[in-house]
């Protein structure tokens, strides 16, 4: 069963005008299940009505310290507006890890993030961990802000950027002043030519991590893919606006780029025959307004007491090998479908069944 | 504990939780008459204790008895806590405090017994909006408050809970076994061929046939499929089928006909169907995506079907 802890609010602090950032506590004093940087947990609020509801959210905190979770949330809508109203002490339910978008150190040697807003809040836990690990994996972070005035975490980041000589990190300001002084900061939104300013020619041997809004998403695969990376070096992650709705990619889908035109007519041939097979299979199934009566399967015995709710029992120890071969498979109507169909005694083989 | 040399299936059906309960395992004839007999004692003493429309469970005293503090046994505490993590899983989806809006849609008794068309009138005014949240569970002195009003429905969770119970049992004798609680499949190892077990999966449309053939990978898997073509009915003209939609206390307004699920567990793929049908074809995969070696087959109402990568491979149109 998923683990699930009774947990208490120890800080909520407002970020920002737009971002509370929470931590949370485990009563009893233990640490928090293992879990891997990038991973998310559900927390729901039971003694406030307008929170009860389960939601789920990037755990920021690294791995690296389990004794509290630390979440950083965007206050959009009534839900997380009800944020405002929780307190230090109440409590929290929390159920998890989840989610497969995970930075792995071993894995993962040279990683970019590239973040649009609060969907940075998962790579400040992979960046946090890398450095706490002291690995010595090339970090590149592309955190892309409105404003100044509204970019969480900004400053912690330097602060770890001090402790991590292998981080490096651009922060694009899209509306509003840019910092002076510092070569980290640029005006506008994060492009191919940020990028390749940035990342030079070690674009092709980077896993690319990207998470934020859906046109932000998908305005950096389409730079990125035309940039030449492969879909396979690409994770993605996406929020949704107001409560935090992913949408990962474990297994990217191979890109057919390189193709021959031959190849594609003959997986497009496969597909449009696939649903067709599947059209007809369905379109045979619909129910007529005949009424048809079930086939018996005689090498079964026909159960004829009408009662279903009968609870007598119908035992076949008899060595069976009709669990497998299709076939055999010929089965009669199940009983408990229609009432005005008398129940036939069916072969016990494994069968899913609509409930 | 794994077993040698064994050739032959044994299988096993008796009816219980108002459905069809049937198995087979691969062990010699005195392993498996012990092991059904433990298994339909266990799944009948289940029924008799968690069953909503029995008046005598415990979990009909406890609806009975809202609004107070009630001591309840160790499997019930276990079964809700198992119901709030399912809840907390599915982000409120799946969620065991329906039993009102279960009542109010017109699933006031078992469906056994249940005509499918029947003009009785009900207070179809709607239930207050509560949910897990509003159940006071406290483990460590085992008691439970529900709310007054509130009526609690361990359906949805009962039987893949049941499921992965009854798997610890059938381990010890084998590592070959399916047993289908009411069609929600487990099945481990291969068949007396060798073979992964073939599960077939049910035509939504057209429940005397099966639609596809369905060959788990390695291991111990739970499939499940969850639909909207059984246990429905129409009261007072209006139609009504048994899952609710948490969000609105109705009957699932959906794009899907029926969802066949697969996951390590029964009852994480019990809920995983469940979850998937309620919220629709594209917010349910999108769900889905979030849970490791879960994987699903929708069959949409516009006869179209919509499968993860891997359960496409796994397969076999009929």
């Amino acid at each position: 069963m998923i683990p699930r802890y009774k947990a208490i609010i120890t800080s909520l602090t407002a970020l920002s005008p737009t971002v509370v950032d929470l931590v949370i506590t485990r009563p009893d004093g233990l640490d928090f299940p293992e879990f891997q940087a990038g991973q998310y947990m559900t927390l729901s609020f039971p003694t406030h009505t307008r929170l009860r509801g389960p939601r789920s959210f990037s755990i920021i905190s690294s791995p690296t310290d389990r004794s509290s979770l630390r979440f950083g949330i965007r206050i959009h809508g009534s839900y997380t507006s009800a944020l405002r109203n929780l307190q230090p002490g109440d409590p929290v339910l929390v159920t998890g890890p989840f989610g497969q978008f995970t930075f792995d150190p071993a894995r993962d040697r040279s990683a970019v993030f590239i973040a649009g807003g609060i969907g940075v809040t998962p790579f400040f836990s992979m960046i946090k961990t890398a450095t706490d690990l002291k690995s010595e994996n090339d970090l590149t972070l592309f955190y892309s802000v409105r404003s100044m005035d509204d970019a969480p975490y900004v400053s912690e980041f330097e602060a770890i950027q001090e402790a991590n000589p292998h981080l490096r990190s651009v922060y694009a300001v899209t509306d509003g002043a840019v910092p002076q002084g510092s070569g980290n900061y640029v005006a506008g939104r994060i492009n191919a030519g940020l990028l390749v300013q940035v990342l030079g020619n070690t674009l092709g041997s980077q896993t690319f991590f990207l998470c934020g809004p859906p046109a932000f998403m998908k305005a950096m695969i389409k730079t990125l893919q035309g940039l030449g990376v492969s879909i396979r070096s690409i994770r993605t992650e996406r929020f949704g606006v107001g409560s935090q709705e992913f949408i990962e990619r474990g297994t990217p889908i191979p890109m057919l780029m390189f193709a021959t035109w031959g190849i594609m007519a003959m997986l497009v041939f496969g597909v449009v025959f696939k649903i067709e097979r599947n059209k007809r299979a369905l379109s045979a199934s619909v129910p007529s307004s005949a009424v048809t009566l079930p086939a018996v399967n005689t090498n079964t015995t026909p159960n004829t007491n009408v009662n279903k709710n009968t609870n007598s029992s119908a035992v076949l120890n008899a060595p069976a090998n009709t669990n497998t071969a299709p076939a055999q498979v010929k089965p009669a109507p199940a009983p408990t479908v229609t009432p005005t169909i008398p129940p036939v005694q069916t072969p016990i083989r494994p069968r899913t069944t609509v409930s | 504990m794994a077993t040698h040399n064994i050739s032959q299936t044994f299988t096993k059906r008796f009816q219980a939780l108002g459905t069809t309960v049937e198995g087979g395992i691969r062990t010699d004839a005195k392993a498996a008459q012990m092991v059904f007999d433990e298994i339909e004692q266990q799944v009948k003493t289940f029924e008799s204790k968690f069953s909503r429309f029995r008046g005598d469970s415990e979990l009909s005293m406890l609806n009975a008895n809202a609004g107070q503090v009630v001591t309840v046994s160790e499997d019930l505490m276990e079964l809700l806590s198992a119901a709030r993590d399912t809840w907390l899983m599915t982000e409120g989806i799946v969620d065991p405090t329906i039993g009102q809006a279960l009542i109010t849609a017109g699933y006031d008794q078992s469906f056994e017994t249940l005509s499918q068309v029947s003009e009785r009138t009900h207070n179809t005014s709607p239930a207050p909006r509560r949910t897990m949240a509003d159940v006071d569970l406290d483990e460590k002195n085992r008691t439970v408050v529900i709310p007054p009003g509130m009526v609690m429905d361990l359906g949805g969770i009962g039987k893949g809970f049941l499921a992965d119970r009854l798997i610890r049992r059938l381990e010890k004798i084998s590592n070959d076994f399916w047993w289908s609680l009411g069609g929600d499949i487990t099945v481990s190892g291969t068949d007396a061929d060798g073979q992964p077990w073939t599960v077939g999966v049910q035509d939504p449309r057209h429940l005397e046939k099966d639609v596809y053939n369905l060959k788990p990978p390695a291991g111990c898997w739970g499939i499940a499929t969850s639909g909207i073509a059984k246990r429905r009915g129409v009261r007072n003209g209006q139609a009504w089928h048994h899952i609710i939609d948490p969000r609105t206390g109705q009957p699932a307004t959906t794009d899907i006909v029926a969802v066949t699920a697969m996951a390590p567990r029964a009852l994480e793929a019990d809920v995983a169907a469940k979850t998937i049908l309620i919220l629709g074809a594209k917010s349910g995969l999108t769900w889905l995506r979030r849970h490791q070696n879960f994987e699903a087959l929708i069959i949409k109402s516009d006869s179209t079907t919509v499968t993860t990568d891997r359960m496409t491979r796994l397969l076999q149109i009929l």
